[in-house]
């Protein structure tokens, strides 16, 4: 899919919006070919081409293109069709890629792959760093903590509503940073922000003690994920079938629109080192920090919303599918 | 609860052992296979070429494959004797060969005893003598395979692997405007109706030089008629071109195909000559010699880069220079095997028009038949026959094939 959103982008300019006609003539389930169709739709999103749907654009000048998944007698073939001569509307140039029958599994057919889904659990105008859900065997999301720069701030749930129970001043040292970073462990009950550490109460509720740590405590906020330089993302326990889960944000500044994608990261020599996953959530800001939950394949996530300004935290989970 | 079920068992195995066998599951040995060919094959000799049509030297091939095992690249035998599952027991050249089955063969001996093969039987006569069961495997032309099916004769049909395309001999050096003429004709010929009408649906439409499920690629390759396209191009050209197509004149369909695309032509201001032609393509240019002839070339393989190398060779030997670059390699991408098509396709010298099946009518007595796929032979060793006591099977019954 990769390779084919390459000969798109290098045939379209990224300013033409692009309409996609699909055709399924293989013997491909509805289901398998969806998740193609889905990932080659990501692809072309991120080249940054503009996807619309026919008669959405009336007067606009579009590129149609028709992606076929098709086979022939050893393999399977996806072609795309780019319909980019407007004078002339029976050319087109062709891309073909083919996906062997006998190694389905290997190439995204057949194979276990990750639905996301998101849910926003906090807002607010103010950045925050990082939060945590407490939960209550009993009563569920039993208060939520939301980490500052400058303070930890302990919020109880009343009816449908947050209400601050308490807060922690977190002591500053040295430069202010642009970008401090700043991560809960509820597991540690600790929280760090640069290189102070604080630590308390198993739901971090009341007083905390903090130290000034050299180095700084934490790798925090950039993904530790190899080959995802540039982004912010977390690696999920567990695994999907043979892979090992991630969640990798886009590449884009802090002006952008941003996405999370989920990744396979496979493990074994063979085949290639990750592979995207299902679709990606968008977001209609940069997605600031994404850190795992150690116990479940969920993830939090903070996105600044450049449309509201808000900065919002989402609990993120993947569900690994069949 | 594990004796009651060893009980029940047994008594299933009591049960089905008292009951004769009523069906041909299990392989039978023995029986005499009849076949009959429409084909005249005057020389069962490996080290002779067929002397007669294309359809001679297709069942000298077969026959040749059922006596001798061994075949060259080009699916010639190669002629060692004793290798094949039948040894020719009995010979007339042009009428009828007798087969028996050879106990030695290596891979097993065949399941038949014998096999009976009449030649030169018209198509009428083998179509009532699959009717009357008096005889059990038979070709059928494509283009009468829904007649014999309305007929509730048992059909057996393989993928589309026979292509039925227009062939320019002439290798002039290629313009845009040398190339308008082809084109134009391509684009004024219905290929729809060709399969609907002359066909009766049997067949598929093509615009592509590999059969759609060997290459996964014919369907980028368009198979519209375009009359006013075709029109546009010929306004570029005056005067208009006159084009001579040959068609193999034993060839009934070749012969039908040839003046639909007359008719064709004509709509679109071209003017078409279907002559009939000698079997044998020449490649000797002559003043009779035919612009274009129509050309049913065998796909060899069923792997894409393979089979576009061996049709290029088939179709260069009547039309040289047709495909001047070097053969693919076996593992070429679909990329690459796609440009190569375009690439040739559109010189224009080759028009492909349809793909088709080799269709079999049998005898319901036949079991373990399997319609051979590109560059294989008829498995008629794998074939057994049904005993007439257990052939309680319809004569009139369609094969789920």
């Amino acid at each position: 899919m990769t390779q084919l959103a390459d000969q798109v982008a290098a045939a379209v300019s990224a300013s033409t919006p692009v309409t996609l006609d699909v055709k399924n003539i293989s013997g491909l389930d509805p289901s398998d070919a969806n998740r193609i169709v889905a990932a080659f739709q990501g692809e072309l999103r991120r080249h940054s081409l503009g996807l619309a749907s026919a008669g959405s654009l009336a007067g606009r000048t579009t590129v149609p293109l028709r992606l076929t998944l098709s086979e022939s007698a050893d393999a399977y073939l996806w072609a795309i069709q780019i319909f980019n001569n407007a004078r002339d509307p029976i050319s087109f140039s062709t891309g073909l890629v083919s996906v062997s029958k006998e190694n389905t599994v290997a190439n995204g057919i057949n194979q276990p792959f990750l639905s996301l889904d998101e849910r926003l659990v906090w807002k607010q105008p103010d950045k925050f760093l990082d939060f945590a859900i407490v939960r209550d065997a009993t009563v569920g999301d039993a208060a939520l903590a939301i980490l500052e720069t400058k303070r930890l701030a302990d919020y109880k749930l009343s009816g449908a509503d947050w209400l601050l129970s308490h807060e922690s001043p977190i002591p500053q040292t040295g430069f202010p940073s642009r970008d401090p970073g700043g991560r809960i462990d509820l597991k540690e009950h600790s929280i760090a922000v640069a290189e102070i550490r604080c630590t308390g109460d198993p739901d971090l509720s009341a007083k905390i003690s903090c130290t000034k740590l050299n180095p700084p405590p934490l790798a925090i906020a950039h993904t530790d994920v190899s080959g995802f330089a540039g982004t912010v993302g977390a690696i999920l326990p567990g695994t999907c079938g043979s892979a090992t889960p991630a969640l990798i944000s886009g590449i884009g500044d802090w002006t952008q629109s941003d996405s999370i994608q989920g990744y396979l990261l496979n493990a074994t020599t063979s085949g290639p080192p990750e592979s995207r996953s299902g679709n990606a959530i968008e977001f209609d800001g940069p997605v600031l920090s994404v850190q795992a939950d150690p116990e479940t394949s969920t993830a939090r996530a903070v996105v600044h919303n450049l449309k509201t300004g808000n900065y919002e935290a989402y609990i993120v989970t993947a569900t690994c599918s069949h | 609860m594990l004796r009651r079920l060893a009980v029940i068992s047994l008594g299933l195995a009591v049960l089905f052992a008292a009951i004769p066998a009523r069906t041909s599951r299990p392989p039978r040995y023995g029986g005499t296979l009849r076949v009959e060919l429409g084909a005249i094959v005057a020389s069962l000799d490996p080290a002779t070429a067929s002397d007669g049509t294309s359809q001679a030297s297709a069942a000298k091939t077969q026959i040749d494959a059922l006596i001798y095992a061994n075949q060259n690249l080009d699916g010639t035998s190669t002629g060692t004797p004793g290798t094949g599952p039948f040894a020719l027991s009995s010979w007339l050249p042009g009428k009828s060969a007798t087969l028996k089955a050879n106990d030695k063969f290596p891979q097993g001996r065949p399941f038949v005893d014998a096999i009976e093969i009449t030649l030169g039987r018209a198509f009428r006569d083998r179509l009532l003598d699959l009717e009357l069961n008096k005889t059990d495997l038979t070709e059928i032309p494509p283009q009468d395979a829904r007649h014999a099916a309305e007929r509730g004769v048992r059909l057996s049909q393989s993928p589309p692997d026979e292509l039925l395309a227009l062939v320019f001999s002439e290798n002039r050096a290629i313009s845009a405007t040398e190339t308008h003429p082809r084109q134009a004709l391509s684009l004024s010929i219905d290929r729809a109706a060709i399969v609907t009408f002359l066909l009766q649906k049997t067949g598929e439409p093509t615009g592509a030089l590999l059969p759609q499920w060997s290459s996964g690629t014919s369907f980028l390759f368009s198979t519209s008629a375009d009359l006013p396209r075709a029109k546009e191009l010929l306004a570029q050209i005056a005067p208009a071109p006159k084009f001579v197509l040959g068609y193999d004149s034993a060839d009934p369909l070749e012969q039908s195909v040839a003046e639909r695309i007359a008719v064709n032509a004509k709509e679109a201001g071209l003017m078409v000559t279907a002559v009939g032609a000698p079997p044998s393509p020449s490649t000797t240019k002559t003043d009779s010699t035919p612009d274009a002839r129509l050309m049913r070339v065998p796909l060899r393989a069923s792997q894409p880069a393979v089979a576009l190398n061996r049709l290029l060779r088939d179709l260069n030997s009547y039309a040289p220079g047709i495909a001047t670059s070097a053969a693919l390699s076996e593992s070429a991408s679909p990329q690459i095997i796609y440009n190569r098509e375009r690439e040739i396709l559109d010189a224009f010298r080759i028009v492909p028009l349809v793909w088709i099946p080799q269709v079999y009518g049998l005898s319901p007595r036949v079991r373990n038949w399997t319609p051979p796929g590109p560059g294989q032979t008829w498995p008629l060793a794998d074939v057994w026959l049904d005993s007439p006591e257990t052939n309680t099977t319809s004569p009139h019954i369609k094969d789920p094939e």
